[in-house]
């Protein structure tokens, strides 16, 4: 014998129905979504340790106007200048070798004094301000990262993605540090005049 | 009979337009009368495990987002889902807390069927096919744990395929396939992980719908107890009230499943070292009746005498029906199996305390 | 039972779930928490230090293992950042594409470490190699070796000893703690050192011939003389001109600044008979707690400010260089900062220092107000810091008020009137000019060099035991036992070889010393005492 679905005239009867069904339902409802919750979460990327501190140089190996390139744990290629004068941080610039528009890698201009970026011909004055091409057109400039100087030495934040907790084998291992600057030159084609900055042997009056 | 219904408004209205279902006939297919005795509790043992092999598909899923089939990489992914991601420990937890209650959910749900009798004619076909889905949980418990590819994941693994060596015929066969050569290598992993996540799932998918369908074509064995004798045979309705208590028992294992999860968590033994075997091999806890049967008695009798055993199991129905021939009355197969239980929990209790 | 039953047990079943992923969420959140403090901290190893690292973690895998540990590992700074050298430097050489020398100075450390470099030079740690032209180097080079090398007794089976280094003593004793100076080998012979290559300011070789003469290995690796190298003496005499090792405390390659705080570590040098500071720590109140307590000590603290980061017990570097909450946490690479008296020589000396940070001999008061740039009592203030994170004012003062009497009384009764002893045997000729050739020579080195130190140090740190029977009573029996019978002695042997006027004039000094109040009780006898003494200990303990 069921004792299920008998509407029973008492009205009592139906609002405790309504109720214990609105409770059960609501209850499984959030207790399974909140399921879905931790599914999703555990779905999303993980965050490991943000960034980090990491040593550059020492400021005194650094005049006015010298830049060099430093690779990041991640692999990422960031231009550290020294434009301004005096020893505090402000003269300091870590530029992002990534262009804002769509992820191409741009390189130093010793003759123009100009990052460019190959990709849709995107210009970047000295302090990564877009100056021309698509991303000056939407406004996006170099992105910066944070430096700080401590005791004469000079630090820059980056992620921390890529740092080895142990080094094996040394194969796999992202290092970061410093490179000599040799990127005064581009790829061909992709809107460089070849004897802009090609290697010193293929054209006269290029750069050296 | 079909009646003609004024077509339903809104979006149920929208649904039967396309799609031709008649409403009747599903709601006579699934709203079966079920019988008063289930609602025993013990009744409850097999959906139990067809729930928890539900948890283990989305678990199961989630972790296959990070893990890496690959002997290099696998250990160190498994560390990764259960340090690094979010949850991670406790999808992971989860997933093993439920396979261990879904295999011993099945074990009972397999004890009940047994000692109720509801294997009798005519329902032996399904008692195969449950034994079908036992060897199918077993396989996937033991293929499981194989792809964490701790030390004794790789020795377990090892162990058991040259146990399968020792069958006589088709051992060195079955040992091949199971592991892409002759010893463990590196077409192993990968084996194990498409059988565990792909060819396992899918069978045990396609055998519980068979399960299923059995006991909806036949009935629920209809049982007379003590004291229902002479009474009217009471049965209460699939939906909502069944429905409705297996909701409550999914939400009881969820809750079970959590607190397991976070008070015992799953820890991460040392890698895999082919070059070293660990002082204790030992399998997982379900295979410890196996286990202990083997050490005992030595060799190909012992590999012959479990597959006797099986081969028993499986076809018990017809071994049984020859006895109750005989003897109608006859309760062999209580007795016996009091005794099989008594075997089994006290053989792996004894490997359970044991070193060696 | 009734559906609205069912329904509401399933609704508070499910509110039970609900209840079990809020923990699951929160044992999320506390996992996190902790990963954050206990992850391992990453190692960056700069592209140019890449290829050391690969090839030295298999060939020196201590190197790497210990430098991975490191902060400098955290931050980035790896091999070449220390180990590079300029073309010029005179221990420089060409490895696998970089320039770089073994050795790294604190002219190097300096680079980073600029204002830390610089308090150590001036501190006294950095001129331990002054050593090299003392008494005490007289002893290891002269009388427990041989300046000359010199021929072997008789032959050694099993090896080849063509002569033998006599300076050996002074190698492996000596300058291991007070530092080695440091001396390539030269291509005709010998030994070049700082002195002979002169380095100029930025401490590259100046004098081309004894650049000329550097000896070179089949690598073109300058050769580092056995004879100074392996060497971490705090006192060092680099090439490049700079005084003084680093790695002495902050030892190689994880400059662990942890090992640095512990007296173990000071303990390689600050021991033995003559300075026994590690004894004498140990066997003090403050060094039984740090045994007691080291677990609360919070050694591996980025910040270790004594009241602050920890007050468990202090340490060496606690009282002497670390920083304190007093004196808001200010570290000094400079002890002699905060010490008031010297210890050292046979008569202790008020640390009164000028601007050039040594101490002002200048006796007239008006002279001397005017020379002093930093006074003892300023040094003892900034001790005084220290002291104030466990104790009263009172408790400090009084206990220095104890140290300044000790030193005073050792200064008074043994140390001036021995020197004068000794000066008064010397002036006459009673003595030989050289030094350790006569037995009493011995007997006052003893007594201050060793034995008054003892006394000194246990005074100075409040261990007991060092400060009497291993301090004073040993200085009082050297003293009177063996110093004075000792003068009196060589007088006598003076007179005997017709030497009067020599023998009456110590003998004099003597006497003089030894009718003062304080010593009259050693001739003239000292009843009087004993009698007060036993009375006292009838009246306080009953008849014996």
């Amino acid at each position: 014998m069921s004792d299920s679905n008998t509407s029973s005239p008492s009205s009592r009867r139906t609002l405790l129905q309504t109720a214990s069904n609105g409770a059960m339902i609501g209850a499984v409802a959030t207790a399974y979504a909140g399921v879905g919750a931790v599914g999703v979460r555990y779905l999303y990327p993980a965050s490991s340790r943000a960034t980090v501190w990491l040593f550059v140089t020492e400021l005194a190996t650094m005049a006015q106007g010298d830049a060099l390139t430093w690779i990041a744990p991640d692999g990422s290629r960031i231009t550290i200048a020294r434009q301004g004068e005096g020893d505090s941080v402000e003269a300091f610039a870590a530029l992002s070798t990534t262009c804002p528009h769509l992820g191409c890698n741009v390189h130093w201009e010793q003759t123009n004094s100009r990052f460019f970026c190959p990709c849709h011909n995107g210009v970047f004055a000295p302090d990564g301000t877009a100056t021309a091409g698509p991303p000056a057109e939407a406004g996006q400039n170099l992105g910066k990262y944070p430096l700080m100087i401590q005791d004469g030495l000079l630090f820059i934040e980056v992620p921390a993605e890529g740092l080895a907790a142990v080094l094996e084998d040394g194969d796999d291992v992202l290092a970061a540090g410093l490179t000599p600057t040799t990127d005064d030159y581009g790829p061909p084609g992709m809107g460089h005049d070849p004897c802009l900055f090609p290697p010193p042997s293929t054209c006269d009056g290029g750069v050296g | 009979m079909t009646t003609e219904r004024a077509p339903s408004s809104g979006i149920v209205g929208w649904f039967q337009e396309r799609l031709p279902i008649d409403e009747e006939a599903l709601r006579e297919l699934t709203n079966e009368p079920v019988p008063n005795h289930l609602k025993k509790w013990w009744f409850a043992l097999g959906g139990t495990p067809a729930y928890l092999f539900i948890v283990q598909i989305v678990t199961g899923i989630l972790l296959a987002f990070y893990y890496q089939p690959s002997p290099e990489t696998a250990y160190e992914s498994v560390q990764y889902i259960t340090d690094e991601v979010a949850f991670g420990w406790y999808i992971r937890s989860v997933h093993k807390w439920a396979a261990t209650l879904m295999i011993a959910a099945v074990v009972l749900h397999q004890m009940r069927v047994y000692f109720t009798g509801a294997y009798r004619k005519p329902r032996e076909l399904n008692w195969m096919v449950g034994m079908a889905l036992l060897m199918c949980t077993l396989l996937t418990g033991f293929t499981g744990y194989s792809l964490v590819y701790e030390q004794l994941s790789f020795w377990g693994a090892t162990v058991g395929a040259n146990i399968l060596d020792g069958v006589p015929v088709v051992g060195a066969f079955g040992k091949n396939l199971l592991l892409g050569g002759e010893v463990y290598n590196a077409n192993t992993l990968p084996r194990f992980f498409i059988l565990h996540a792909a060819v396992l799932p899918v069978t045990i998918t396609l055998l519980v719908g068979v399960h299923i369908a059995i006991i909806r074509t036949q009935g629920v064995t209809e049982f007379e107890f003590e004291e229902d004798k002479g009474k009217e045979k009471k049965h209460f309705d699939f939906f909502p009230d069944h429905v409705l208590s297996e909701l409550g028992i999914g939400l009881v294992l969820m809750v079970i499943l959590s607190a397991l999860a976070t008070a015992l968590p799953a820890h991460l033994g040392p890698e895999a070292n082919p070059l070293q075997t660990p002082e204790i091999i030992k399998p997982e806890w379900f295979f410890y009746v196996a286990f202990r049967w083997l050490k005992l008695f030595s060799g190909t009798f012992a590999i012959l005498s479990q597959g006797l055993i099986v081969f028993v199991m499986f076809a018990w129905p017809f071994i049984d029906a020859r006895f109750r021939k005989r003897n109608p009355n006859s309760e062999l197969s209580v007795w016996l199996g009091i005794v099989a239980v008594a075997l089994l929990i006290g053989f792996t209790i004894w490997e359970a305390v044991v070193a060696h | 039972m009734r559906l609205e039953t069912k329904r509401t047990i399933i609704a508070l079943l499910a509110g039970a779930f609900i209840v079990s992923l809020l923990f699951v969420q929160w044992m999320e959140v506390v996992r996190k928490a902790e990963e954050a403090g206990l992850r391992e901290a990453h190692v960056a190893v700069p592209a140019a230090s890449q290829d050391c690292v690969s090839c030295h973690e298999e060939a020196n895998a201590g190197i790497v293992d210990h430098w991975k540990g490191s902060t400098h590992a955290e931050v980035g700074v790896a091999c070449v950042e220390c180990h590079t050298a300029d073309k010029a430097d005179a221990d420089a050489f060409e490895h696998y594409g970089e320039t770089i020398a073994t050795i790294v100075t604190p002219k190097d450390c300096a680079r980073c470490h600029t204002d830390i470099a610089k308090e150590f030079e001036a501190s006294h740690h950095a001129s331990a190699g002054n050593i090299l032209a003392s008494l005490d180097n007289f002893l290891a080079e002269t009388v427990e070796g041989s300046r000359v090398p010199f021929q072997p007794h008789s032959p050694t089976p099993g090896m080849e000893v063509d002569e033998v280094w006599g300076l050996a003593s002074a190698n492996s004793g000596c300058q291991q703690c007070h530092g080695a100076k440091v001396a390539l080998e030269s291509s005709d012979g010998s030994l070049l050192t700082v002195d002979d290559l002169q380095p100029d300011a930025d401490g590259k070789p100046t004098n081309l011939d004894a650049i000329a003469k550097i000896k070179r290995d089949s690598d073109g690796i300058p050769v580092l003389s056995s004879t100074s190298w392996p060497n971490t003496g705090i006192g060092r005499l680099n090439l490049d001109g700079s005084r003084g090792a680093c790695t002495a405390c902050h030892s190689r390659h994880d400059f662990s600044p942890r090992r640095a705080r512990q007296p173990e570590n000071c303990g390689k040098c600050h021991l033995g008979p003559d300075h026994p500071q590690k004894e004498v720590y140990e066997e003090s109140k403050h060094g039984i707690a740090y045994r007691d307590l080291k677990d609360q000590m919070n050694l591996d603290g980025d910040s270790w400010v004594l009241g602050e980061d920890y007050s468990a017990a202090p340490t060496c570097a606690s009282c002497h260089m670390s920083g304190n909450k007093e004196n808001g946490g200010r570290i000094t690479h400079d002890p002699g900062e905060r010490i008031s008296w010297t210890n050292r020589p046979p008569v202790s000396t008020r640390m009164d220092t000028d601007v050039h940070h040594k101490i002002v001999k200048e006796t007239d008061p008006e002279k001397r107000a005017k020379l002093i740039a930093d006074s003892a009592d300023d040094k003892r203030t900034r001790m005084k810091q220290a002291c104030a994170t466990c104790h009263s004012e009172q408790t400090t003062n009084n206990f220095y008020e104890q140290y300044d009497n000790f030193i005073v009384l050792y200064n008074e009764k043994f140390a001036k009137p021995g020197l004068s002893i000794m000066k008064a045997l010397k002036d006459n000729g009673v003595i030989s000019k050289t030094q350790f050739d006569e037995e009493i020579e011995w007997t006052w080195f003893y007594l201050w060099h060793h034995e008054g130190r003892r006394a000194r140090h246990g005074a100075s740190m409040m261990a007991p035991d060092y400060s009497h029977w291993h301090g004073m009573y040993e200085v009082a029996e050297r003293f009177y036992m063996e110093l004075i019978p000792q003068a009196r002695e060589l007088t006598h042997e003076a007179r005997d070889h017709g030497n009067a006027e020599a023998a009456d004039a110590v003998d004099k000094v003597i006497d003089d010393i030894l009718a003062r109040p304080e010593h009259v009780w050693f001739e003239e006898g000292a009843e009087a005492d004993m009698e007060r003494i036993r009375k006292a200990m009838a009246e306080r303990y009953g008849p014996q």
